[in-house]
């Protein structure tokens, strides 16, 4: 690999960018594993023909057994407040990365992939496998204490490859779903019908399922107009995902165009994908310790005022 | 690296492939015609049939749900019945459908766009197994 590319892949970072989006997008993956435990759960009173093995589960050849899946839960979520907080995080880390990538795994097994945590999980795989913890963690403060942190000011490659990993991989997801359109449907998937008749079909099953439509979906799908320029722009923002990783201003351009798509998608299917309906996704993208200063110094700059004021 | 070089890899392999959490992301790709759906239905004496919610069959995930359903549809026999049997014990203990005396599990077509622009018209209609809800007074 030429030394230009591995130059850009370890891109000097500081410490506070990786461990601020440890403390971000491991507090999603936390909380996301806490809200979703029933769902997670519920595979529990699934009948065994059901199980269809994906991923990493392709290794077992039957379901686990009650315990085994309410133990990985639980030891998740375990693992993934040490790993918010930093806590013995050669383990943690890559303790919940793969705890997490096996228990979601394990509920895309039974006959309906989630796609709202693909994104998820391979962030925390990156951030597992990197020093994430060298900075505002519980192993960080232990080491200043020894006098082995690093200095906060210092940028290094060795911090900045799984920001630059986890900004490639936001990317190339995008990238890989606007191929799949054109490989499955091509250029028809331009003119906007196909978008339409997935919008109707979505709505359509989950009134037929007993259930609610979302609500724009059944409104939007009676207006053909509208469908063209919503597949293009679909598709720009997929296909265009790469030019992301150019500049900050462009990261930042398609990160709102990317938004608004997953907004559009939950109006008109009601399918959340809050990972990056929250921003959180797309924070790789970003100088995210920037915000982290000034927020800090907002809080010195009112400490003493407070104080006086009492 | 490996990590970045699997995420891509669904480029270079059959579109319509899909796994977790490495997709290809086929979900909106696909051109659909008249899909056929599998839905469970509450049987209520001298009234319409009532649609029964995907936490009555599955979970309260729509899409397990309908996968559960299609599942059991093709396979058939003893996985649909017993399908049909768990899904009328969870009726049995919900106090919203206690008017609901059998539940049954039907396959239709549907044309998506047909159904918001002209109603919901099902075709090619057909039941695939019915079961009794029993309560205990």
């Amino acid at each position: 690999m030429s030394e230009r590319v591995l130059g850009w892949w370890y891109c000097p970072a500081p410490p506070q960018r990786l461990a601020l989006l440890r403390i971000l997008i491991g507090s999603f993956g936390l909380v996301y594993l806490l809200v979703r435990s029933p769902s997670l759960l519920s595979v529990l009173e699934f009948s065994p023909e059901h199980f269809e093995p994906v991923g990493v589960v392709a290794l077992l050849s039957a379901p686990l057994p009650a315990w085994a899946t309410v133990g990985s839960v639980l030891l998740a979520v375990v693992a993934g407040a040490a790993f918010v907080a930093g806590f013995a995080f050669r383990v943690s880390g890559p303790s919940f990365a793969l705890l997490l990538l096996w228990v979601t795994s394990y509920r895309s097994s039974w006959g309906m992939l989630f796609h709202t945590e693909n994104l998820l999980t391979l962030h925390v795989l990156l951030l597992g496998a990197s020093p994430a913890a060298a900075a505002l963690s519980w192993d960080a403060r232990r080491a200043a204490r020894l006098g082995l942190a690093p200095d906060p000011g210092v940028e290094h490659g060795r911090f900045g490859w799984a920001i630059r990993s986890m900004a490639v991989v936001t990317t190339v997801t995008y990238l890989v779903a606007g191929v799949a359109k054109l490989k499955l449907s091509g250029g028809a998937w331009l003119g906007g019908e196909l978008l339409r008749a997935q919008i109707a079909y979505d709505n359509l099953r989950k009134l037929e399922l007993g259930g609610s439509a979302s609500p724009l979906g059944p409104w939007l799908v009676r207006h053909a107009a509208l469908f063209p320029p919503l597949a293009v722009t679909t598709l720009l923002i997929e296909l265009g995902a790469p030019l992301a990783l150019l500049r900050r201003r462009l990261a930042l351009f398609w990160a709102f165009g990317a938004w608004g798509f997953h907004f559009s998608v939950l109006l008109l299917m009601g399918i959340g994908f809050f990972y990056p309906l929250t921003f959180v996704a797309f924070a790789p993208l970003f100088r995210v310790e920037l915000g982290w200063q000034r927020a800090l110094q907002r809080l010195r700059r009112g400490a003493p005022a407070s104080r006086a004021a009492a | 690296m490996a990590v970045v070089a699997a995420t891509a890899s669904p480029l270079f392999v059959a579109a319509h492939r899909d796994s977790y959490p490495l997709s290809t992301y086929p979900m909106f790709a696909r051109k659909l015609d008249k899909p056929r759906l599998t839905f469970a239905e509450g049987v209520i004496k001298g009234g319409p049939a009532v649609r029964l919610p995907p936490a009555l069959i599955a979970n309260d995930e729509p899409m397990q749900a309908l996968k559960t359903l299609r599942t059991a549809g093709n396979t058939g026999g003893r996985m649909l019945a017993q399908l049909c049997r768990s899904i009328a014990t969870r009726v049995a203990a919900a106090p919203d459908y206690r008017e609901v005396r059998r539940v049954r599990i039907a396959r239709a077509r549907f044309d998506p766009l047909t159904y918001f622009e002209a109603g919901p018209v099902a075709e090619e209609r057909e039941h695939l197994a019915s079961c009794r809800v029993r309560r205990t007074r």
